[in-house]
C-alpha cells in the first residue's frame, strides 16, 4: 500500500508519540525530497565530541528502525539512516534550536528543510531600531486593485495628513506599484533587484540614496518616495531577480530571506526618513508575502475578493498557525493581532449582501487565528477572540468600492480621470481604517 | 585517496588542540578539517568520481586553500544555493597551506581565529547539507 507525503509524517509522528521515552531530543527532520528521519540523543545537551545515544538506546535503534522504515514507504531513505544518533551532525543543538524548529511534544521538534515558504512560520525579527510605521498590502491573486489602493493611500497620506510616505515595490516577479507611481524617465537609478545582488557580495554602502525618486502623486505638505523593482541602470532584470531569494548567513545565523528584506527596509528608513512606509507585497503564498507579513511588524492589509480560489488560499496560509497551543501562544502574537482583511473591488449592485457574505466567510476562514475564551494558554487580555459580526476583528472586512472609472486609472499620467468624490466614495471607508489601524489617524 | 571523510574527527579535535593552546597544529587541522568537510558535502552534491568510481577525479586533490574556491563554484548552483549562503562569500583559508607543517614559527592569533571560523562555516554546510537530504 503506497504511503503518501502527509500519510509518512502521520506515521512519523505516531512512532516517536508510541514510543515517547526514547530519546531525550528527538529532532524530527523533512528534507528537501519530503524523506524524513529522526537524530535522536539521550543528552539534553549533546556536547559535539561525545555520542549521543548509549548503549542500550543503540540497541533500541536496531530494534525499532525496520518498522519506522516500513512504516514510511518511499519517504525513508533505509533502516540505517531512518533513526540515527544525533552526533552525526557537527551541532545537533543548533538544529534543534532553529527558528524553523517546532515543538511537536516536550522531547520532539520537528524540523522543515523545503526551498521556500520557510518564512511564514518565523516570528518577527527581533531588535527593530526605533522606526515609522508599516503596513503590507497583500493580495492572493493580481488583479485585486491592491496597488491602486496603495497609490490612493500614499495620497492621502500625503496631502490630507502631511506625512513623508516610503513606498517599497515587493512583487517582484510582478512589479507593479513602482511604474503605477513614478513615469518611467522619472525612475531611480536602481531598484529592489539591485540592492539584492549588491548585497550578495557586500556592497550596499550608500545604495538607498540611488533606489528611490519622488511620485508627482505627491501633493500638500507630504512627499511620497518610491523604491520600485528595477530602475534606470538596473539593464537586465531577469539575472538578478534568479539572484534575490537565496537568503543570508551572518556569524553563523541564519539571516534568511526574511532577514535581507528587513535590512533593506531599515536601510531605506535610515536614508528616507519616512513617517510612515507601504509595502507591496507579492501576490501568492511564496517567501515575499510571508516576510512582508510576518517578520517586519507591519500592518498586514489582506485583500479579498469573494471566491473560493481566495478562500482556499488564505485557508493554507492560516492552517499551519492551528498547530499546537505551545505554537501559538506568543510566538505569533504579534502577527495575529497585526492583521486586516480588505474586501477589494465590492462591486456597485447589492454591495450589502456581497459585503455580508464576504465577512461570512472570512469570518470561516480566519477563525482559526482567533483563541477560544477557553485558552487557558494566555492571560485574558492577550485573548483575540471576536465573534463573526464584531466590527474591530481583523476578519471583519473594509470594503473599496469598484467602479468604472477607477478600473484603468493611470494616476501618475492621467490623475484628473478620476475626482475627489469618486476617490472618496471608493475608498474613503478603506482610507480611515487603514490610516487608524496605523496610529495616524 | 578513498573516499572517506572524518570532517567531525579532524574537526573537533582542532578545537580541542586550539583549546589546550597547541595553535600550530590546531591551524593546520582546521583546514583538513575543513577541507574534509567540503569534500564530503559536496559529494552529496554529485562532485564527480573518477573512471573507476570509487575516488574523486584528481583535479579535486586540493587541500583547502583552492578546494574551497572550487566548493564556492560547485555551489553556484540550484540545489547548492541555500549552502552558499551558508559558505559566506569570502576565502578565510586563502593563506592556509598544508606545507605550514613543516613551519617552526607560531601561526598568528587573527590567522588562527580566522582558519577556525572558515572550518566552523565548512562543517555547517555539512551539517545544512545533511539536513537537507543531499547526504545521509
Amino acid at each position: 500500500m503506497t504511503v503518501r507525503f502527509h500519510e509518512a509524517l502521520a506515521n512519523a509522528q505516531a512512532f516517536l508519540a508510541q514510543h515517547a521515552g526514547f530519546g531525550a531530543r528527538r529532532l524530527l527532520v523533512r528534507d528537501l525530497k519530503g524523506r524524513l528521519r529522526v537524530f535522536l540523543t539521550d543528552k539534553v545537551d549533546l556536547a559535539t565530541w561525545t555520542r549521543g545515544l548509549n548503549q542500550q538506546s543503540r540497541q533500541e535503534r536496531d530494534r525499532l528502525a525496520p518498522a519506522l522504515h516500513a512504516s514510511l514507504g518511499a519517504w525513508s531513505y533505509n533502516e540505517a539512516v531512518v533513526l540515527q544518533d544525533a552526533a552525526v551532525l557537527a551541532d545537533f543543538n543548533a538544529a534543534w534550536d532553529d527558528p524553523d524548529a517546532r515543538p511537536l511534544d516536550a522531547t520532539t521538534h520537528f524540523l522543515e528543510r523545503g526551498v521556500i515558504g520557510a518564512d511564514w512560520l518565523r516570528t518577527p525579527l527581533p531588535n527593530r531600531p526605533p522606526a515609522p510605521p508599516r503596513a503590507t498590502l497583500f493580495g492572493l491573486k493580481g488583479g485585486v486593485g491592491r496597488s491602486t489602493a496603495l497609490a490612493v493611500w500614499a495620497r492621502f497620506l500625503s496631502e490630507n495628513k502631511g506625512l513623508r510616505v516610503l513606498v517599497v515595490d515587493l512583487d517582484l516577479d510582478a512589479p507593479g506599484v513602482g511604474s503605477m507611481l513614478l513615469p518611467s524617465a522619472d525612475h531611480p537609478d536602481f531598484g529592489v533587484v539591485d540592492w539584492f545582488v549588491e548585497r550578495a557580495v557586500g556592497q550596499t554602502d550608500g545604495l538607498a540614496a540611488d533606489l528611490a525618486a519622488t511620485s508627482p502623486l505627491t501633493a500638500g505638505d507630504g512627499q511620497i518616495t518610491v523604491v520600485p523593482a528595477a530602475g534606470l541602470k538596473t539593464g537586465l532584470y531577469l539575472p538578478k531577480l534568479a539572484r534575490v531569494y537565496q537568503g543570508d548567513h551572518i556569524n553563523g545565523a541564519d539571516v534568511g530571506f526574511g532577514g535581507l528584506v528587513a535590512e533593506l527596509v531599515d536601510d531605506l528608513e535610515a536614508h528616507w526618513q519616512p513617517d510612515v512606509v507601504l509595502l507591496d507585497s507579492r501576490s501568492g503564498l511564496h517567501d515575499v508575502g510571508a516576510v512582508a507579513l510576518t517578520r517586519l511588524h507591519a500592518l498586514g492589509l489582506l485583500f479579498a475578493v469573494d471566491t473560493p480560489q481566495t478562500w482556499a488560499g488564505y485557508a493554507h496560509l492560516v492552517a499551519p498557525w492551528r498547530d499546537a497551543a505551545m505554537w501559538r501562544s506568543d510566538r505569533l502574537l504579534p502577527v495575529r493581532r497585526n492583521l486586516q482583511v480588505v474586501a477589494g473591488q465590492v462591486p456597485e449592485r447589492d454591495r450589502d449582501r456581497y459585503l455580508a457574505r464576504l465577512r461570512a466567510n472570512a469570518y470561516d476562514t480566519f477563525l482559526p487565528l482567533y483563541d477560544e475564551e477557553a485558552d487557558a494558554v494566555l492571560a485574558a487580555p492577550d485573548l483575540l477572540a471576536f465573534g463573526p459580526d464584531d466590527e474591530a476583528a481583523p476578519h471583519y472586512a473594509t470594503p473599496i468600492y469598484w467602479s468604472a472609472v477607477l478600473a484603468d486609472w493611470d494616476p501618475v499620467h492621467r490623475p484628473d480621470a478620476v475626482t475627489a468624490e469618486q476617490i472618496e466614495g471608493a475608498f474613503g471607508s478603506f482610507l480611515e481604517r487603514a490610516t487608524e489601524l496605523l496610529g495616524l489617524s | 585517496m578513498a573516499l572517506t571523510f572524518p570532517a567531525l574527527r579532524h574537526f573537533r579535535d582542532a578545537s580541542l588542540l586550539e583549546a589546550r593552546g597547541r595553535r600550530e597544529n590546531a591551524d593546520q587541522l582546521y583546514g583538513l578539517a575543513a577541507e574534509c568537510a567540503l569534500k564530503e558535502a559536496m559529494s552529496g552534491l554529485g562532485l564527480p568520481l573518477d573512471a573507476g568510481g570509487i575516488d574523486l577525479e584528481r583535479r579535486y586533490y586540493h587541500h583547502v586553500e583552492l578546494f574551497w574556491d572550487t566548493a564556492t563554484a560547485f555551489l553556484s548552483g540550484r540545489p547548492g544555493a541555500s549552502l552558499l549562503a551558508v559558505l559566506g562569500g569570502d576565502r578565510p583559508f586563502a593563506d592556509w597551506h598544508v606545507d605550514q607543517r613543516y613551519r617552526l614559527a607560531p601561526v598568528a592569533p587573527a590567522a588562527l581565529a580566522r582558519h577556525a571560523d572558515g572550518a566552523a562555516r565548512a562543517v555547517r554546510v555539512l551539517d545544512a547539507a545533511r539536513l537537507q537530504g543531499h547526504l545521509l
